[in-house]
């Protein structure tokens, strides 16, 4: 979708606003959103909202930062995934689809596979000699992957050729930024990917107190991950509902459920096979329905005629 | 040979699965919506009228375009065919005309896939559609059904059902009179079980249309 061009007004707004230590949204500057973390049904499928970001044209930019995280790091034991040396082996895939782009899509988006690498059940494999027995599901309760750490990025914009920073930028932030650094860590306070953009020019002391402010966040988003995880392996082993369908919030106004619906057939239909054609009689019933919306009726038409009757 | 039903009870299972749906949970699209249905989900974004390029433009009206990606993997064959199902029902139900020379733009992602994906994707372009406010002259709805070896109709089937079933319908119906739209069907069946399942389906549709007027006065209606 083309993006609707940022007014020069809307652009000078911004930054004096950043100047003034101000951001749209009321947030601080080392504030993040809301971070909302839901798994589905699936093990290994999840959605992160950071606040509205959860689709664009960064999407080449963000698949090498996140491979480069997720891979350089070695956060996975590869060498688990060894089934018969030299012959068999299982391979993994992250498949990251970007919902909606509200800015820092590359924190979501690292967050999202990070959590989806821990959530997800390899299934368990017996190798006896030569022969390899996958087991299903059924047979045997799946396998966790061995994770050794979670890379997590997290996004710093600067404005002003580097006077002033702001953490978790949104979208209108970014399109106003010079630059931005983004920094890969893990809870262990190890850097695993540091990438910068925009062409800025940075002072050392500038990288390092971004650093410090990155454990910090990522400290609080792996805390954060852990809770999710381990409340959906609750959910799962006391057999309630999960998925993606349980966790629509309910009390939104804009969101709706509707229980288990019957649907009344009970009308004999009575069918006849002559060689001419087929003539199917349905009994329609008229139901009579309150809307509060104006609503047209609808009623089972026959084969040959229409009836509309009225409200 | 005729077939004729014990009076008073049906023997097909009619049974809708648990619905849900959320309206406007995308920031960027001009009207989005995720359409729930047992364990499978779906998410729909609506860009549009919007501009649209030399190449594809229509002078007398707007330009629909479907893209439906699948969970997993790049969008296959299968997506394709599902997309042309659902560009021409809403194509049928879209009033083209009033915007000439512009594009819409349906996004759809599964997000999971439990049976009944394509009722599924039509129940939520219906929902982002409305969401977005582009005019239609009727709303539209999908409902999937199932014929299984002994010959029992299953409405909203799970893909265990519909792998053990030995035809799968998916009906589109509009709302003004329960017609059908569009249909994609696939398995072998008798002409009156066709009949049949688009009996079931038309009934079933009532209760999908009852659940969109409800969810939409839920967030208008100030009771």
């Amino acid at each position: 979708m083309r993006e609707t061009p940022l007014s020069n007004c809307e652009r000078q707004f911004l930054v004096q606003a950043i100047a003034e230590k101000k951001r749209l949204d009321g947030r601080q500057t080392y504030d993040y959103r809301n971070i909302k973390i839901t798994f589905g049904t699936d093990y290994g499928c999840c959605i992160v909202d950071l606040g509205k970001t959860r689709q664009s044209e960064l999407v080449v930019k963000l698949n090498r930062l996140v491979e480069r995280c997720l891979r350089n790091s070695k956060c996975i034991d590869t060498e688990s995934l060894c089934v018969v040396s030299g012959e068999k082996v299982w391979q993994i895939r992250v498949d990251l689809h970007l919902l909606n782009h509200d800015g820092n899509i590359m924190d979501a988006a690292s967050i999202a596979a990070i959590t989806a690498l821990c959530h997800f059940r390899r299934p368990d494999v017996s190798i006896q000699g030569e022969d390899v027995t996958v087991y299903t599901p059924e047979e045997r309760d799946p396998v966790p992957l061995s994770i050794h750490h979670m890379p997590i990025c997290v996004s710093f914009s600067f404005f002003q050729q580097g006077t002033y920073l702001l953490v978790d930028p949104s979208e209108r932030e970014e399109r106003v930024m010079d630059g931005l650094l983004v920094i890969a860590m893990n809870k262990h306070r190890e850097i695993c990917t540091i990438q910068s953009s925009g062409g800025i020019m940075l002072l050392k002391d500038q990288v390092l107190r971004c650093s410090k402010i990155a454990s910090v966040k990522v400290t609080e988003i792996s805390e954060l991950i852990q809770k999710a995880l381990e409340n959906d392996k609750k959910v799962r082993k006391e057999g309630g509902k999960f998925g993606f369908a349980e966790s629509m919030p309910n009390q939104r106004i804009t969101a709706y459920k509707m229980e288990v619906a019957p649907v009344d057939t009970e009308d004999p239909i009575v069918l006849s096979d002559s060689e001419e054609e087929d003539v199917v009689v349905l009994e329609p019933k008229i139901m009579k329905k309150e809307v509060k919306v104006q609503a047209s009726s609808t009623a089972a038409s026959k084969k040959k005629k229409k009836k509309k009757p009225a409200h | 040979m005729m077939q004729v039903t014990q009076s008073g009870s049906f023997q097909h299972a009619a049974v809708l699965r648990e619905f849900g749906c959320e309206h406007s949970l995308l920031s960027r699209p001009d009207g989005s919506a995720s359409f729930v249905q047992g364990d499978t989900t779906v998410l729909a974004g609506v860009y549009g009228p919007a501009e649209v390029m030399v190449s594809k433009e229509s002078f007398d009206r707007a330009t629909l375009e479907v893209t439906l990606k699948p969970k997993v993997g790049m969008p296959g064959v299968a997506e394709r065919s599902k997309e042309q199902c659902i560009r021409q029902t809403c194509e049928a139900a879209l009033l083209t005309r009033l915007h000439p020379r512009t594009s819409i733009t349906l996004s759809l992602q599964t997000v999971h896939d439990d049976g009944a994906l394509l009722a599924c994707c039509l129940n939520a372009a219906c929902m982002a559609l409305m969401d977005a406010g582009l005019p239609m002259h009727c709303l539209f709805c999908g409902v999937c059904c199932a014929i299984d070896q002994q010959g029992t109709i299953k409405l909203d089937p799970t893909a265990r059902e519909e792998k053990e079933s030995r035809a799968v319908m998916t009906f589109a119906l509009d709302s003004t009179d329960c017609r059908v739209m569009m249909s994609s069907t696939k398995g072998s069946y008798t002409a009156a079980e066709l009949q049949q399942c688009i009996a079931v389906c038309q009934r079933a549709s009532e209760s999908i249309f009852q659940f969109y007027r409800d969810s939409v006065s839920r967030r208008y209606c100030k009771a």
